[in-house]
């Protein structure tokens, strides 16, 4: 397997696949969007938090992906979660993050509709503090994948493919993706304490604070990678509705709780059945 | 009586900042609505690296967004697997 490390976490594709423009592009896009390069354009358009700011071609398209996620989601999976992300303690790479940041105070998440995008134009009548981590990365894979045409691309296990991939699964388990996107959104990873409480890095804008779900994981199967990763992330939000809520969209999950057991919606069941006891 | 002049430029003044104001306003509204009419997505198309990746508002409501059941998985048996989803 042909790896680099990027964005936080390891990218892998098949033996033999050409690695140097995927590395290129991974790298551009942590460039443009990472919330821990002070040089990054995520950083730059979010030193001013309202008024019209003028952005690249490259941060006004993921930032439509992010707009279109928030749309799809009900504002579940928005851009608009930097200031509370913030607010929560994650205000640098996870790696210095100390293991309890202190007293933190949640803030509310604007509604997307305080954001506008005509163009490179980007008009935001509240403040807002933008974060596009919930698209960067799955759509950095699709996007990798198209790069190389065939085979597939995996970064911290959310996965392109256009051949057949057999997938380790969270808790125990594989299945096999012959097409498409499958990707695990997780807050079992990347926790930390504020004065003692818990926090972790998927904000509820609903709340404004990490979310609290009977889910640790969950994994979605979907036709991008992109589209699974936006999917699992709602449905974790979702909490108990979230197996419905895929099933409503044809998108197959696995969710892992709290206490281990794995429950699988009705379009998982139908494809990836769990094998029959011995 | 005749206003005087300092009184005229008052009055000037203040229509001067008035007209401003309303065009500031109403070309702040005339973006705002273009802008949530016209998302850029669905007609933009942007090079990132050697990779194009675009997005449509069109497909935006939740029913469409999702492609729907355009993929496909199934049970792996005892195979090993070649990547763990979910490792970080």
């Amino acid at each position: 397997m042909n790896g680099f490390r990027s964005m936080g976490c390891d990218v892998a594709l098949p033996f033999g696949t050409p690695v140097d423009d995927v590395r290129a592009l991974f790298a551009a896009r942590d460039a443009c969007f990472s919330r821990f390069l002070p040089s990054s354009e995520l950083n730059r358009v979010n030193a001013t938090s309202l008024g019209l700011t003028l952005v690249s071609e490259e941060f006004a398209s993921m930032l439509a992906h992010g707009l279109d996620a928030a749309r799809a989601t009900d504002g579940l999976v928005t851009p608009c979660v930097g200031g509370a992300i913030l607010s929560a303690g994650y205000d640098r790479d996870f790696a210095l993050l100390p293991r309890d940041v202190g007293a933190v105070q949640p803030v509310a998440v604007p509604p997307i509709a305080s954001l506008s995008l005509l163009g490179r134009g980007l008009l935001r009548t509240e403040p807002v503090t933008l974060d596009l981590n919930g698209v960067v990365k799955g759509c950095t894979v699709d996007d990798a994948l198209a790069l190389v045409g065939s085979g597939w691309v995996a970064a911290g296990g959310d996965i392109a493919a256009a051949d057949t991939v057999v997938v380790g699964l969270p808790g125990g388990g594989t299945v096999t993706v012959h097409s498409g996107g499958l990707a695990t959104t997780s807050v079992a990873r990347r926790r930390w304490l504020a004065d003692g409480q818990p926090q972790h890095h998927l904000i509820d804008p609903r709340t404004g604070r990490p979310a609290a779900s009977p889910w640790l994981h969950v994994t979605v199967a979907a036709a991008t990678c992109l589209q699974a990763d936006v999917a699992a992330k709602a449905a974790l939000l979702l909490g108990l509705a979230g197996p419905e809520w895929l099933d409503e969209r044809t998108l197959a999950g696995r969710f892992v709780g709290h206490d281990g057991r794995v429950v699988l919606n009705a379009a998982w069941r139908s494809r990836a059945p769990l094998p029959l006891a011995a | 009586m005749q206003p005087s002049r300092i009184s005229t430029a008052r009055r000037n003044l203040r229509i001067a900042r008035y007209a401003i104001g309303v065009t500031a306003a109403a070309a702040l509204a005339a973006f705002a609505a273009a802008a949530r009419a016209s998302h850029p997505g669905s007609h933009q198309r942007v090079r990132a690296g050697a990779a194009t990746t675009s997005s449509s508002s069109e497909q935006s409501q939740s029913g469409t967004y999702f492609g729907g059941d355009d993929y496909s998985i199934g049970p792996s048996g005892s195979a090993s697997p070649q990547v763990q989803s979910g490792a970080s």
